[in-house]
């Protein structure tokens, strides 16, 4: 499965990273720091991925 | 899935900080109260004032100029172009604001930074090699200037509660009182400085970027490339780790913060400095010339080594 993480590609196996709380685990993400949106839809942390789902992980930090 | 406290349809926006569940719909009229609440609670606003809000492209500022339309505060902005080159990210960032002005139909100043200091920000990180900092000096420059030379009688910036609570630790790393005195989402106009107010100090970076998902607003998603390895950022990070495990606790810095400065203010505790006018431009600062001057002065310095060089 393809995520969109920086605005990469990154593959992942979905059968192992089944859930957003596991993809926020795999990748060390601080989750008050990114949003996840699947299907361009914000989900939470419980929520399941499909291979066929467009996931994509949104930096939300910035600063300077 | 969760389900919306305000309508019950099913959800995946959870706000653990409040315990709260909202749909795509409901919360930008929850995210635009709160706002408001903020600028109620902290007397943003006297009337008949006339706003100007600093904007960058980014979600933050694009955000709270529409939430002001939304809450009938005519505000209009100014944008600073830096002249970031690297992938087109002034270029990009000021088309967002163009495309918001055009949205809200408001008026936009942008100021040339080129035209107007001699050099854009790729030029001046050549001689200030604390960027981030110099990039603050020139935007605030700005802002003053501009709100002043149209009338404005407040600048309204889209600092949110992450960017607060970051500079409250690094002003308490620093111990730099100077700085912690004033540090507040209301500080008053003074001598020729206008007042400026932060409409987004109660709500998280990840709240504003909710809002500005869940209505459409088009916003530069990249990071600015000189801010990256900035010290702010990971601030910022180290901070969020203590959010996620002890949700809310950002929030209740920065409350009892603000709670113990008021005091301090009302007890008259905190020492008032005197600015004297820059012996150059005119504005106010604590030295005989103005940073902002003092960064023109370098910049020109280049330029004029750089052009011998050539010759």
């Amino acid at each position: 499965m393809t995520i969109i993480y920086n605005k990469e590609e990154i593959e992942i196996d979905e059968t192992k990273i089944k859930n957003v709380k596991a993809l926020v685990k795999h990748l060390d993400l601080i989750p008050s720091t990114i949003l996840i949106l699947k299907n361009n839809q914000i989900v939470d942390m419980q929520e399941r991925f499909k291979a066929e789902d467009k996931v994509e992980v949104l930096r939300v930090v910035s600063g300077g | 899935m969760r389900k919306c406290k305000l309508c019950s349809s099913p959800t995946g926006i959870y706000l653990k900080e409040h315990r709260l569940a909202l749909c795509p719909t409901c919360y930008p009229t929850w995210f635009e109260k709160q706002v408001a609440e903020s600028m109620r609670k902290f007397r943003m606003l006297g009337q008949d004032e006339k706003v100007i809000l600093a904007v960058s492209g980014g979600k933050d500022s694009l955000s709270l100029w529409q939430i002001l339309s939304n809450l009938g505060i005519e505000a209009d902005a100014l944008y600073v172009d830096l002249g970031i080159q690297e992938n087109d990210y002034s270029k990009i960032s000021k088309e967002k604001c163009i495309q918001m002005q055009e949205k809200l139909g408001r008026k936009l100043y942008v100021v040339d930074l080129k035209n107007e200091a001699g050099g854009n920000i790729d030029e001046i990180s050549k001689v200030y090699p604390k960027t981030c900092s110099a990039c603050g000096t020139v935007k605030r420059y700005f802002m003053n200037k501009i709100t002043l030379e149209h009338d404005y009688t407040v600048i309204a910036t889209g600092h949110n509660l992450d960017d607060e609570v970051t500079t409250l630790f690094g002003n308490l790393v620093q111990w730099d009182e100077g700085y912690l005195n004033r540090q507040y989402p209301v500080i008053p106009a003074k001598q020729s400085f206008a007042k400026k107010i932060k409409p987004l100090i109660r709500n998280s970076e990840r709240q504003v970027a909710i809002y500005a998902i869940t209505t459409g607003i088009d916003y530069i998603q990249q990071e600015c490339p000189y801010s990256v390895s900035a010290t702010s950022i990971s601030y910022k990070e180290n901070l969020n780790r203590f959010e996620t495990d002890h949700p809310g606790i950002l929030r209740f810095f920065l409350h009892n913060f603000f709670k113990s400065r008021k005091k301090m203010q009302e007890n008259n505790e905190i020492e008032e400095v005197e600015l004297s006018e820059c012996s150059r431009c005119g504005q106010l600062t604590l030295a005989e010339v103005c940073r902002y001057c003092k960064i023109k002065e370098k910049v020109s310095l280049y330029n004029e080594r750089k052009q011998q060089k050539k010759d």
